[in-house]
C-alpha cells in the first residue's frame, strides 16, 4: 500500500482480504499464533494477495498513470519505472519479459492516457502479485 | 528477531509441488477421477467432547462426573447397544444424523485414539495429520495418499475449504486448491476485457518460471500456477444449483461448495473441511437452547444433513465418503466452569452411501474412575482409546481409495472387524 499509494483508499476494505490471507490482525487463528511458511501461500491465499493488489492498483489507477507519465516513452520504459517503484526483487530475465509482453500487447503504442491508464495499473497488479514480491 | 521473509520462507523449502501444465488437466482429472469415490474429512477443530456426541447414558458414572453437563437420558436420540451390551444415544440435536443412522448410512467408531494421546491441540492435530505420532512434522497422510497417484497430478485431485493448505494434506509434490470460498477463488484485475485477458496470460507466464535456487520463490510461483489453472473449474463449481437449502453459515457453505464441486465432475479425489468451536473449556452447556454444545451440534446436524440429501438426490452418495476427527475427546469428569478440559479418544463418524452403518463399531468406555479401569487412562481422568485411528485410515485407503495403507501410513494397521466401509 505504500509503494502504490492508497490516497481514498478504505482501510476498511482491507479487513477481508487480510482474513482471506490468514493475517487477521490481533486473531490469530488458534492459540499457537499464526502459521509460518507455506500455509501463507496455499493456491486461494495467492489468490487473495494477487485481488487484493488488483484492488489496489484498480484505485489507484490514475495515480499511477500520472505518476508513470514521463515513462511513457516506451512499453520498456514504464515496465522499469515500475519495477523501480514498487521496489521488485530482483526479477529474472524471463519475469521480465512476460511484464514486457504484457505492457507491449498493444496495436501502436502511443503512451496515451488511456494506455498508461491500463498498463500502468495492470503491471502493478503482476508485479505486486508475483512470486518474488512475495518476499520482499 | 525472525525477519517477514523467514516468516514467509519457514517450512516451505521442505516442500514442493509439481502438477499437469493446464492442457493435460483435463484428461487427469478425467483418468485420475475415474473411480469417482471421494473422500471428505472433516476436522471437528478444538477437541470434540465424544462423551457428549455419544452419550453413554446408561453408565452409572456419567451424572456423577458430569453433574451440571449429563445429558438425561430420556433425551438422548437412542441408537442401540454396542458389542459390550452398553446403550448408548446421539446428542439430542443431532436428529438428521440419527436418521442416516437409520437408513444404515452413519457408522461410529468408538473410542478413537492412539497410545499417550497428547492434550496438546498442536502436537494432537499434527498427530492425527500425519498419522505419525513418533514424527509429527512430517508430510499429511492426505497427502501421502495423493502422491501415490499416478503422477502429474491434477492440481484439483485435493480441495481444502480452508484458506491455508492442513497439514493433513501437505506432501511433497502435491498441490492443494485451497477454497476457503468459491466467489473469491477467482483472478481480479484494474481492468476490463482484452487487457484482463492480457493480465492474466501474464500473470500464469509469470508463475511458470521455476527458479531452481530459490526453492521457497518456486514454491509460491506453483502455488500460482496451480491457482491459475484452476479458477476456471472452480467458477464452474460456483454455478451449482443445490437440491436442498444449505444451512447459511461457514461449514454449510463449505459442504455445499464441496457437493457442487462433486456435481461438476471437477475430478477431485480427496476434500478436507472444518467446523471449529470444540474447545469447550467453559459454560459448555449441552442442553440449553442456546447451549454452546447445542449450537455445535445444531451447526454439525444440519450442515452434514444438507449434505447427505443433497448427495443423495444427485446420485452421489454412493461415491461419498465423509469421514469426521478431532485432536482428542475430553475429559470425562467435568471442571469448575462447567466445561471439560483437554482428554484423549472420542469417536470418529463415517458417512457415505456405502458405508456399513447403522452400528457402532468398537465398545464404549466404562466411566469407573477406578485407575485400575483399563478402557480410561490418566488415572481415570480421560477415554482410553481401543480403535487405533491410524486402523480407521488404513481401511479408508485400502476399501474406498483402492490405495496401499502400508506404503501410506507407514506400517500395517489394519484391523480386522473394523468394516464401516
Amino acid at each position: 500500500m505504500k509503494e502504490t499509494g492508497w490516497t481514498g483508499f478504505s482501510l476498511g476494505s482491507t479487513l477481508s482480504p487480510l482474513i482471506s490471507m490468514g493475517q487477521q490482525l490481533f486473531e490469530p487463528p488458534d492459540v499457537a499464533g499464526w502459521s509460518l511458511g507455506q500455509d501463507w501461500f496455499s493456491t486461494g491465499a495467492m489468490l487473495t494477495r494477487m485481488n487484493f493488489a488488483s484492488a489496489l492498483a484498480s484505485n489507484q489507477k490514475f495515480r499511477l498513470a500520472t505518476a508513470a507519465a514521463g515513462a511513457k516513452q516506451s512499453p520498456q520504459a514504464l515496465v522499469n519505472y515500475m519495477l523501480s517503484r514498487l521496489t521488485a526483487a530482483d526479477v529474472s530475465g524471463a519475469v521480465y519479459n512476460d511484464l514486457l509482453a504484457y505492457a507491449s500487447a498493444v496495436t501502436t503504442w502511443t503512451g496515451s492516457d488511456a494506455q498508461l491508464q491500463a498498463k500502468t495499473p495492470g503491471l502493478a497488479h503482476l508485479i505486486l502479485g508475483s512470486a518474488e514480491y512475495q518476499f520482499l | 528477531m525472525i525477519t517477514r521473509r523467514e516468516f514467509f520462507k519457514g517450512g516451505i523449502a521442505a516442500f514442493t509441488v509439481g502438477f499437469a501444465a493446464p492442457e493435460f488437466l483435463s484428461d487427469l482429472a478425467r483418468a485420475q477421477g475415474s473411480s469417482s469415490r471421494n473422500l471428505v474429512v472433516l476436522d471437528l477443530t478444538g477437541g470434540n467432547d465424544g462423551l457428549s456426541l455419544l452419550v453413554p447414558y446408561t453408565d452409572p458414572f456419567y451424572v456423577s462426573r458430569r453433574p451440571t453437563l449429563a445429558i438425561p437420558a430420556g433425551t438422548v436420540l437412542q441408537v442401540g447397544t454396542d458389542s459390550s451390551g452398553k446403550a448408548l444415544g446421539l446428542h439430542p440435536r443431532l436428529t438428521g444424523l440419527k436418521e442416516i443412522f437409520n437408513q444404515g448410512r452413519l457408522a461410529i467408531i468408538q473410542r478413537a485414539g492412539y497410545q499417550n494421546s497428547s492434550r496438546s491441540h498442536f502436537s494432537g492435530t499434527d498427530i492425527w495429520s500425519t498419522a505419525n505420532p513418533p514424527n509429527t512434522q512430517g508430510s499429511g497422510w492426505m497427502g501421502r495418499y495423493l502422491s501415490t497417484l499416478k503422477a502429474p497430478l491434477d492440481p484439483l485431485a485435493a480441495w481444502t475449504a480452508t484458506g491455508d493448505t492442513p497439514h493433513a494434506l501437505q506432501a511433497s509434490g502435491v498441490a492443494v486448491a485451497a477454497v476457503p470460498s468459491v466467489a473469491g477463488y477467482a483472478f481480479n484485475s484494474p481492468n476490463t476485457g482484452n487487457e484482463l485477458a492480457l493480465e492474466r496470460t501474464a500473470a500464469a507466464n509469470i508463475a511458470s518460471h521455476v527458479p531452481i535456487d530459490q526453492p521457497h520463490v518456486a514454491f509460491v510461483g506453483a502455488s500460482v500456477q496451480a491457482a491459475m489453472a484452476t479458477i476456471d473449474r472452480v467458477a464452474a463449481v460456483g454455478k451449482y444449483k443445490p437440491s436442498v437449502v444449505y444451512p447459511n453459515n461457514g461449514f454449510g457453505l463449505a459442504l455445499q461448495a464441496i457437493a457442487g464441486a462433486m456435481a461438476t465432475g471437477i475430478g477431485t479425489k480427496v476434500f478436507f473441511l472444518q467446523t471449529g468451536g470444540f474447545d469447550t473449556h467453559a459454560s459448555q452447556d449441552t442442553t440449553g437452547a442456546n447451549g454452546a454444545y447445542v449450537k455445535l451440534m445444531g451447526t454439525l446436524n444440519d450442515g452434514l444433513m444438507a449434505f447427505f440429501d443433497d448427495l443423495k438426490n444427485t446420485g452421489l452418495l454412493g461415491d461419498t465418503l465423509l469421514l469426521s476427527f478431532s485432536e482428542f475427546g475430553r475429559r470425562i469428569t467435568e471442571n469448575g466452569s462447567k466445561g471439560t478440559d483437554h482428554g484423549a479418544a472420542s469417536p470418529m463418524l463415517a458417512i457415505g452411501g456405502l458405508v456399513r452403518g447403522g452400528q457402532l463399531y468398537g465398545t464404549a468406555a466404562s466411566l469407573n474412575p477406578d485407575p485400575s479401569n483399563p478402557t480410561l487412562e490418566n488415572n481415570g481422568a480421560d477415554v482410553h482409546f481401543e480403535t487405533d485411528f491410524r486402523s480407521v485410515y488404513a481401511k479408508v485407503i485400502d476399501n474406498w481409495l483402492g490405495g496401499d495403507s502400508v506404503a501410506v501410513l507407514g506400517g500395517n494397521f489394519k484391523k480386522a472387524g473394523l468394516d464401516f466401509v
